[in-house]
């Protein structure tokens, strides 16, 4: 993984360049956001080294946490919606109350985390 | 003949008896003739009646691991109850979890000739106000679960109409991807998650997906032992 093919990644695949996909020093960080701090030459190594261990084996917890961050960052997102149905489980819901059943990792909540696993592992694996 | 059998009393029947529409215009494009069940008339006695002389049955509906729905969730199919309706026939549930079970035990029973579902929840995001034929992200998954259909009625395998269906699916995935949209990786996630649980069977072999009959939680109506063993030579043939 370098800056450069982060760069070409987020250059070919906009629409997944802000999921948050590691956390670094406690920070859930996207792709985008990786390549802000790598270009600034900040957290490089810290970086370089979540990225590679995201892809083999990440925390559970870890995921949890990076779900409750991209749906944290949907709530302030212009022009996402703050009300959404994903059916049939979920509809009509703000994304308030998405986070509740996030952070309360209820039976909605690990719906939720299965297929942003698989989001995660699909944008890990590009990077 | 194709029978269609659309629900709509809830946002979820709303969007999926709206996105079979294409598969109902085309089978009339082609010259199959349709008898489409919508709304009330998605309901258990016009489905037995109208079963019988249908060569695909093409349904959208609340289902489980063991159930096929209609309109207000009538039980329509059920596995081990009602099976010998879909003897001889195609059919495509576009109906949550019934690939984890019913699906496939339509199959294995020696009822459906091919038969196409679901493993998992269908799942898509959809916006308000919740209409479907306005709804750009919800639009996405309806392209899908057209495809299955009309890849059906156009005499593709289960077998092939689910693999041409996971590479629609890989399809709709990149556009998404290269879209700067706020709401692409919503998309994605759900797409992702709809494409793995595509499963078939049929005599030309089979699909599932990793998760599709192992971690089934919920009571699975086995097949006969014979069906059973069957159809794994059927999937091995194929593997």
């Amino acid at each position: 993984m370098s800056l450069e093919s982060l760069q070409n990644y987020i250059q070919r695949n906009p629409g997944l360049a802000d999921v948050p996909i590691v956390i670094v020093n406690g920070i859930a960080l996207s792709p985008r956001q990786c390549v802000f701090y790598l270009k600034k030459g900040e957290m490089v190594q810290e970086i370089t080294s979540a990225l590679q261990a995201a892809k083999i084996d990440p925390p559970e917890d870890e995921e949890w946490k990076l779900l409750e961050a991209y749906y944290a960052r949907k709530s302030v997102t212009p022009g996402f919606p703050s009300v959404i149905s994903i059916p049939p489980y979920i509809i009509n819901m703000p994304i308030s109350e998405i986070l509740k059943h996030i952070r309360a990792r209820d039976e909605i909540g690990r719906f939720l985390l299965k297929s942003q696993i698989g989001l995660m592992e699909e944008i890990r694996k590009g990077v | 003949m194709l029978l269609s059998i659309r629900p709509d009393y809830d946002i979820a029947t709303r969007y999926s008896q709206h996105w079979l529409l294409p598969v109902v215009k085309e089978a009339r494009r082609i010259g199959i003739e349709v008898v489409d069940l919508y709304g009330k008339n998605a309901n258990r006695r016009n489905f037995d009646y109208y079963s019988k002389g249908a060569k695909f049955i093409v349904g959208t509906g609340h289902g489980s691991e063991t159930t096929y729905t209609g309109q207000n969730k009538e039980i329509l199919l059920e596995a081990g109850v009602n099976e010998r309706v879909v003897s001889g026939k195609d059919v495509y549930l576009f109906s949550c979890l019934t690939g984890a079970g019913l699906i496939p035990s339509l199959y294995f029973s020696g009822n459906a000739r091919q038969a196409i579902g679901f493993s998992e929840e269908y799942t898509w995001l959809a916006v308000p106000p919740y209409d479907p034929s306005q709804d750009k992200y919800g639009s996405t998954f309806g392209d899908l679960a057209a495809y299955i259909g009309i890849k059906l009625l156009h005499g593709k395998s289960a077998r092939d109409t689910a693999m041409l269906a996971k590479a629609r699916a890989d399809e709709l995935i990149s556009y998404w991807k290269k879209q700067d949209d706020p709401a692409a990786d919503e998309v994605i996630k759900w797409l992702i998650h709809d494409r793995d649980a595509i499963v078939a069977y049929g005599k030309s072999g089979s699909v599932e997906t990793p998760y599709s009959i192992s971690v089934a939680p919920k009571p699975f109506v086995f097949p006969p032992l014979a069906a059973i063993v069957a159809g794994i030579g059927t999937i091995l043939m194929f593997c």
